[in-house]
């Protein structure tokens, strides 16, 4: 099974992504806005909105803006100048009369500007996205450029909390890949592979399935401390594996979190795991529009304090239950006790209880779910259940 | 032409080690030597680099520690170890962090000032602190943050000088560079056998990229061909070209080093190529941008010449204004005359009199040409 990147041509996919636009553009004139700008610096980040990605689904590689004027369709400024082909396509049938995908070849918010001025709109009231990942040194030139803005980070994020059929179908495939590739390692795993041949070669599944972006994380140990990025470390015999499986589809990332022994499971790392699946179910059940994330997180936190492991229910045992997951917008952001968040449908995010336990040490289990009208949804096929492998 | 650019992952998540054969503690004592005389030298008491996953910077060259994304924030006190702010909160990572790096002293703050300011009021230190990377890795909200929460510490700018710093590569890291060099090869080498059992171009990289890792790359990065002959990031670039006419170019990090290597079909424009050597001699201490495309003028497209190291593409950047030094190591890029369809890279490091190559000479077309007529010898069979 291969899942292709999208082209241009994807007619549902291009009404979704055009739907966005509009409702960031109607958003920015109720704000008393006349102009929209978006801006990414292309240092992606599976916890952060990129609103390039979300307003185009033109992943960039380097800077670049999306301007969006009333009646005035959508301009998309492209670096370097070489990627233009690829924005031109992805855009393609995509765009309408009046928009446009244009190559950059000096300053990124000159373009912009002096495109602003050719349109009459220079100085208007203006929206500016993406703020957070301006760095210090390009603020100048955006200030210079576009002069005063309202920032819309927050706007943007709460605008896209709500995923979209599009978005939460590729979560959907990237989710199938995700599975996939993990049955696909548990084929390759053995004593004698180290840590970061594990990763290489679970990478090259997720690659040959379709994923064109990846967050793993694989680590193992008789007894994991935490999970980490990969090392030199052989996997013997008797090891817990850890894998956080985060694969991505047209830019929407899910993660599953994963645990497998290296052979027959110790009782102690089959009851941890059994208190971490029920921790898992009762957040699960927590799961509905209107409670508090932190209610979530109480939920779980109450299974496992219930077994006598309240102490562990904190860092450096355990970061969050979840977190959302971007490109898109990544509200409801953490799955943790300091969250003001209250679910709402359409969040969606990966739930999960990874923890570390005295006895069996660390373990990962969690699934990506979204928040529908009755409850959640897992995007999953199944609960993840404890693997083994033979030594 | 703007610069050669690929698609970062999202978080590197590659082999994460301290190759203390390839980087031994002594490397790092004599780095932390080096930048102690330079802050004295800027007469401050202490220095703070700013690093992330795509700036890497002192805090990376003080202790080894490459961000896999988020800030990372060194703290220099002459005569102290070098404290390091990192991690998501909570301090599940650090004994990671302290396993994988030359630092002992791992700590989380919810702000960069206030482990700053924490770390300063331990020394007792009210003198000027030198700043590194801040500009590039922080908003500027951050910034300013920064600056409020050390409010009575006057903060010097020591960008510039760990920028010349940095540039002049030590012998042990022109050997990694050279290591990563190697695997470089390997992986070109790899894609080559791969078309030339008949693969499609996408099984190729798939097949490349998985030799750099298992190779023990962090990081691996692939523009290839798409079928309109445009150079695209792999695999965001949709369909891609036959083999037979594409321009491949493999990145690769290892142990914190980048190193890259672009190969060319038959049927591709190898003008680029070709011209590489000609252009490479004629880099040496104090020649700029406008020496290099004397040099190639008429004969290729546009020429791109900049540092390499900690990041594929870094300081100096000879399209920016900077000229050529001794010490230098240079990715040197010939695009074809084409709109960016393809491109010669190689790697030098410059001496006194000009430019030596790093690594083996880059290969072009004449590998995976061989590979590709082998192919299609086999066809015909």
């Amino acid at each position: 099974m291969t899942t292709r990147a999208r082209t241009a041509g994807d007619a549902v996919a291009g009404e979704a992504i055009a739907a966005r636009r509009a409702k960031l553009l109607e958003a920015a004139t109720e704000a008393g806005c006349e102009a929209v700008v978006v801006y990414s610096p292309a240092r992606h980040s599976m916890l952060a909105m990129d609103g390039v990605v979300w307003t185009t689904g033109y992943r960039p590689m380097a800077e670049s803006a999306v301007v969006l004027v009333p009646g005035g369709g959508f301009h998309l400024f492209v670096t370097p100048d070489w990627d233009l082909p690829r924005a031109a396509e992805l855009l393609g049938d995509l765009s309408q009369a009046g928009d446009s995908a244009r190559a950059v070849e000096g300053d990124l918010f000159e373009a912009v500007e002096q495109w602003l001025d050719g349109t009459g709109s220079a100085g208007a009231p203006l929206l500016f996205c993406g703020e957070r990942g301006l760095v210090a040194r390009r603020r100048p030139q955006a200030q210079a450029a576009l002069g005063s803005w309202l920032g819309g980070d927050r706007l943007l994020g709460e605008l896209a909390r709500r995923r979209d059929n599009l978005e939460l179908e590729l979560a959907r495939r990237a989710a199938e890949v995700a599975e996939a590739a993990y049955q696909r390692l548990l084929a390759d795993l053995r004593p004698g592979l180290d840590e970061y041949e594990a990763i290489a070669l679970l990478e090259s599944h997720l690659r040959a399935l379709g994923s064109q972006d990846n967050f793993i994380l694989v680590s193992a140990s008789q007894r994991n401390r935490s999970v980490h990025p990969p090392t030199d470390r052989t996997i013997e015999s008797g090891d817990v594996l850890l894998a956080e499986v985060s694969p991505s589809i047209d830019g929407m990332f899910t993660q599953i979190c994963r645990s497998v022994t290296i052979g027959p499971p110790s009782s102690q790392v089959v009851q941890g795991y059994e208190l971490l699946m029920a921790s898992l179910e009762a957040g699960l059940h927590a799961c509905r529009p209107g409670t508090a994330v932190a209610e979530v997180v109480a939920a779980m936190d109450g299974v496992i304090a219930g077994a006598g492991y309240g102490e562990y229910c904190k860092p450096p045992f355990m970061r969050a239950r979840g977190h959302g997951l971007g490109i898109g917008s990544v509200l409801p952001g953490d799955i943790s006790r300091s969250s003001t968040q209250t679910l709402v449908e359409g969040d969606y995010f990966v739930i999960h209880p990874n923890q570390y336990l005295p006895e069996s040490g660390y373990l990962l289990c969690g699934e990506p779910i979204v928040i529908d009208a009755e409850g959640p949804r897992l995007l999953s096929s199944a609960l993840g259940g404890l693997a083994s492998v033979e030594p | 032409m703007s610069t050669l650019a690929t698609m970062a992952p999202v978080i590197c998540h590659g082999r994460t080690v301290w190759d203390r054969r390839a980087l031994p503690t002594d490397e790092y004592e004599e780095r932390r030597e080096i930048v102690e005389k330079l802050v004295a030298k800027a007469g401050c008491a202490a220095a703070v680099g700013f690093d992330s996953g795509s700036s890497p910077g002192l805090a990376a060259y003080l202790t080894g520690h490459r961000s896999a994304g988020g800030l990372v924030t060194a703290v220099l006190v002459p005569g102290a170890p070098v404290v390091l702010l990192a991690g998501l909160g909570g301090g599940r990572d650090h004994p990671f962090i302290k396993a994988t790096s030359f630092v002992d002293d791992v700590r989380w703050y919810p702000t960069p000032g206030e482990g700053v300011r924490a770390v300063l009021a331990e020394h007792d230190l009210s003198g000027p602190v030198g700043t590194a990377g801040g500009e590039d890795c922080l908003p500027a909200d951050a910034l300013l943050g920064f600056a409020e929460a050390l409010a009575g510490v006057e903060l010097r700018p020591l960008d510039g000088a760990v920028e010349s710093l940095r540039r002049a590569k030590r012998p042990r890291e022109l050997a990694v560079m050279r290591r990563a060099a190697a695997l470089l090869d390997g992986g070109r080498r790899t894609v080559a056998a791969e078309l030339a059992r008949g693969a499609s171009l996408h099984g190729g990289l798939v097949s490349g990229e998985l030799a750099l890792r298992l190779a023990g790359c962090r990081d691996v990065r692939l523009l290839a061909s798409a079928a309109d002959g445009s150079l695209r990031p792999w695999p965001w670039g949709g369909e891609l070209a036959a083999p037979e006419q594409a321009t491949v170019v493999l990145a690769a990090e290892y142990l914190g080093y980048w190193g890259e290597v672009a190969f060319v079909s038959t049927g591709a424009d190898t003008a680029p190529a070709a011209l590489l050597g000609e252009l490479c001699a004629a880099i040496g201490p104090g020649v700029g941008q406008a020496d290099l495309e004397r040099a190639a003028a008429g004969l290729a497209g546009a020429v791109e010449v900049c540092g390499t190291g900690f990041e594929l593409s870094e300081s100096p950047v000879l399209a920016a204004g900077a000229t050529v030094r001794e010490g230098d190591v240079l990715a040197v890029r010939l695009w074809g005359d084409d709109g960016g369809r393809t491109l010669a890279t190689c790697r030098v490091v410059v001496n006194d009199s000009g430019a030596v190559l790093l690594g083996a000479a880059p290969p072009h077309e004449e590998l995976l040409g061989g590979a590709l007529a082998a192919r299609r010898g086999g066809a015909a069979r």
